[in-house]
Parts: C-alpha cells; structure tokens; sequence
C-alpha cells in the first residue's frame, strides 16, 4: 500500500488552484460532479467519470447526464453508489486508459 | 435554453470519441443516455450546430427526434399561418392604434363650449384618427384659447391614445354699472311723436313735433333757473344737473324696405339616388369602411348608430350608417308670379322678425318688373317707440365745479 505524504504540496496547490474534483450529492437523486475531464461510461446503471485524480463510478437506476457548464457533469437517477477509485491505484493494477 | 431544445439519438459503435468530443466542446447537453449502440440526448437548440458539426467531425450518425420548447411552438406555428397572420395584424394594429386618437375627452359641461371646442379641434385636424406625434399640442391649446372666447385656459394631455381637453371657461365681467350715468333719449326712426311717458330728464320736444333720426328728444342735462331780485337787480341762477333719461317716446313712423328676386335662380333638386356610408367605431374613432366619398352632392337622410349593449350598457364599438340623398344644384328660370311669391315671402319674413315690436298702422306693396327679376318695395306706417337710449359723458371739470358747489352749499347751511 502506497505511503500517504502527511502535507502534499502538489495536492495543496490543486486545492488552491481548485483543480480537486468537488462531488455534490442530494439525497440520492442527484450528483453534481466539478472539474471532469472525460466520461467513459454513461448507461442508465452506471456512469463513469474521469476527474483530476480519481475515477468515479456512480451506480444506480435510470441515471442520465447532463452538462451545462464546463468541466461540469450532473447526474440525475437514483444513486445507489458512488465509488472513487483513485488513478494511481488504477495504474498500479494495470487497468486504466483502455476506455 | 430559450430558443427550446432537440433531442437526438446518435448512433455508433464506441462512444469513448464522442463523450471526448462533448467535453472538448463544452458542450451544454441533458439526459445523455448512452446504451450499446446508441446514445440519447436533449441538446440546446444554440448548440444544435456545434453538435451536429461534431459528431459529422467523429464519424457519428445523429437524427433529430424531437423539438422541445419553443421550438415546438415555432414548429407547430408554422402550420398555423393564421396565429402569425393575426399576431403580425395585431401588432401593427397596436403600433397603429397607438399612436392615433382614439379617444377625445373634454373636460366641461357646457355643450356649446364642448360644440365650439370639437369644432376648433377639427378645424385644426385634431380628430379622432389623427397621428398624435404630428399634432403640436401647445400650440392646439393656444387655438383653443384664441379662437373660443369662452375658453380662458386649456391644457391638452396625451392619454394613452387618446387626448383630454381641460378647460377653464371664462366668466362673465360684470357689465359697467351705467344706471347712474347720464344719458339722451335720441329718436332712432323719422317720425310725429305721439305719446310721451317721462319719468327722468328734460323733454325737448312735445307732441306732435317730427323728430329725425339722431334728434335729441330727451336730454339728460337738466338746466333749471332761479331769479332772485337784489339791490344790484336781477340775479339769475343757472343750476345744471345731468340725469339719465328714463321714459317712453312713441310715435309713428314709416319704414320703407325693398325685396328683390331674379327670374334666374339655382334650386336643389333630389336625383333620388341613395348611397349609404359605414363606418366602423372603435371609441371615438370613426373607421370609414368604404373606398373614397362618392362624387356628386349629397344630403344626410338619416344616421344610424349599431352599438352592441351588455345589460343596457353601450359597449364602445359599433357600426354607424349614415344614408345619403343625391341631390342636383340646377339653374331655374322663375315666371313673374313665382318671383313675386318670393318677394312676398322674404316681406313676410322681414315683419314676422324685426317689426314685431312695433304696432302696423298700414302696409303698402308696390310691385316692379326689372330686366332680371321683380322688385317688391314695401312701405309700412309704424307705431311703436322712436327712441333710444344715448349715454354721453361729463367733462371732467364740470363735475369738480359741481362738486365743489355742492360743498359750499353745505357750507351754507
């Protein structure tokens, strides 16, 4: 298991620069996520999204997508899930980017 | 989204390209969808080409299943020329309507000042249909204030399409106080007075005298005397006093009038056509619902008014008929009788007006035929008051001179 810094600059100059992906969640009808930088999946069970350093996979029922702003994805459905993998994880099991 | 939305169904065999190409754009999208083979999505109709052109650019195929908003309106307006045709007519009937008159008001409750008012107003071209921007409102107050001596202040406001006239009428001065003021009984005919009721001033003729016109028969400057013997022999005291003549002067008198009527004549005459005229009222807005006056002359038969009424209230629109006469102004050749009735009728109409007054002792017509016409000379004998009142004025020093008599006498006693 990777060692986490106590104080990470790099992470401390993306809060800063607001470059973190902020996820907002309402009851479980919505979820606004900021600064996604790709989609990958989008059906009505599962959407996957690809932020600065997470992918985050919200699982549920009649889910859709909308964007009205830049960078900025809103999901609407019933969310049952919402699951955040990190990249570098995902790069060390060898599973990312064939999407 | 103002313009409304479409939905499209996209078609293709990976989507990873596409969802690139929507974050790449910033594209503004709803409810995406994607399944197998398809994806299913609302995009703004601003955005609707910058999609499109997308997905031609990534190889995807797109078909518009669906218009929301108002773009379904505009859709399905264009199928209803007629909601267009009406909202365009509206519309312009709404630019026209207001800025036209529809609507005069007039502040006063006098209708003779309401008559010469809307008289003026239309004189002026200020009638309901008139373009409000090209009436210069000032200057229609100042023409109703100069023209109608009634009026002693108007002010003129636009409202909404229509105008409000505020009056102020003016009143009345009081006439000059002239009973006190001195004046003659002047005879105003040639005549024999008769018969003399005096009640003020010093008569200056009697009974039986002729007087001409301008004769001063009463005169309102009273000079008495008043003899008184002294050792220095006769004193004479000449005492003048200025009165209003009051009385009555009758007489009799002979007036002489001449009435004349040419054989050739222009006399109307009814062709026995008959046109009718419709206009449309919108408030105080006549519409004329006809193409062009008909040429010829034409007298009102009759005016017709069709206004609609909800519970005996007269809505304020309808439809006004005024149905027309024509009639033919023709030259008339008259015979010697014709003229004559004519002449006779305008000495008719001449005793019946202005000797009313007066009591006919007799009447004379001498009949004569001219070249153009008949003459018809009237001679009548009159009884009836000869004379009229005549003020006149008192030099200035006179009444100082009186004045100053009157307080020596004062002084004296």
């Amino acid at each position: 298991m990777a060692k986490i810094p106590a104080l990470s600059f790099f992470g401390k100059t993306r809060e800063l620069l607001y470059l973190q992906s902020y996820i907002r969640i309402n009851d479980n009808t919505s979820a606004l996520i900021e600064n996604c930088r790709q989609i990958y999946e989008c059906t009505e069970v599962c959407v996957r999204l690809l932020t600065g350093r997470f992918e985050i996979e919200i699982w549920g029922s009649g889910l859709t997508l909308s964007s009205f702003s830049e960078n900025s994805v809103m999901v609407r459905g019933m969310i049952e899930q919402v699951r955040l993998v990190s990249r570098s994880s995902r790069r060390t099991e060898n599973d990312s980017g064939k999407y | 989204m103002t313009l409304g939305s479409i939905d499209y169904t996209v078609t293709g065999s990976s989507f990873s390209r596409f969802f690139r190409g929507l974050i790449n754009e910033r594209m503004v999208y709803s409810d995406l969808k994607s399944s197998e083979e398809i994806v299913v999505m609302t995009v703004p109709f601003e955005y609707s080409r910058r999609f499109e052109k997308m997905c031609r650019k990534e190889g995807y195929t797109f078909e518009r299943t669906r218009f929301r908003g108002m773009l379904r309106l505009y859709d399905m307006l264009l199928h209803r020329s007629g909601l267009i045709a009406g909202a365009v007519l509206s519309a312009l009937m709404i630019s026209y309507y207001s800025n036209v008159i529809l609507t005069i008001t007039i502040d006063t409750d006098d209708p003779e000042i309401r008559g010469k008012i809307t008289d003026v107003l239309k004189e002026d071209g200020v009638t309901p249909g008139a373009y409000i921007p090209d009436i210069d409102l000032v200057l229609e107050e100042r023409s109703l204030k100069s023209k109608i001596d009634e009026v002693a202040w108007a002010g003129i406001t636009r409202t909404g399409s229509g105008i409000a006239i505020d009056v102020i009428e003016s009143i009345d001065a009081e006439k000059g106080f002239n009973v006190g003021m001195p004046c003659h009984l002047v005879a105003c005919e040639d005549g024999v007075i008769e018969d003399i009721e005096l009640l003020d001033g010093q008569l200056m003729k009697c009974i039986g005298s002729g007087v001409t016109k301008g004769d001063i028969v009463v005169s309102g400057k009273v000079v008495s005397e008043s003899s008184e013997w002294t050792s220095e022999g006769e004193v004479i005291t000449r005492n003048t006093r200025y009165v209003r003549s009051i009385g009555k002067i009758r007489g009799s008198f002979v007036r002489t009038m001449v009435f004349e009527q040419p054989f050739d004549c222009e006399v109307k005459s009814l062709t026995g056509e008959k046109t009718d005229l419709r206009y449309l009222n919108i408030f105080s807005a006549d519409i004329p619902l006809f193409f062009g006056l008909p040429d010829g002359w034409y007298e009102t038969e009759n005016e017709e008014r069709h206004f609609p009424e909800i519970n005996g209230f007269m809505l304020p629109f309808g439809i006004t008929e005024i149905h027309l006469n024509e009639f033919d102004i023709r030259s008339q050749q008259l015979t010697e009788k014709e003229a004559f009735d004519r002449t006779e009728k305008q000495a008719k109409d001449y005793e019946k007006n202005f000797l009313g007054e007066y009591d006919m002792l007799s009447k004379d017509y001498k009949k004569e035929v001219t070249d153009s016409g008949v003459k018809l000379t009237a001679t009548y004998e009159l009884y009836g008051d000869i004379c009229q009142e005549r003020d006149f004025f008192i030099p200035r020093n006179i009444i100082n001179d009186s004045v100053d008599l009157d307080e020596g006498r004062d002084d004296g006693e």
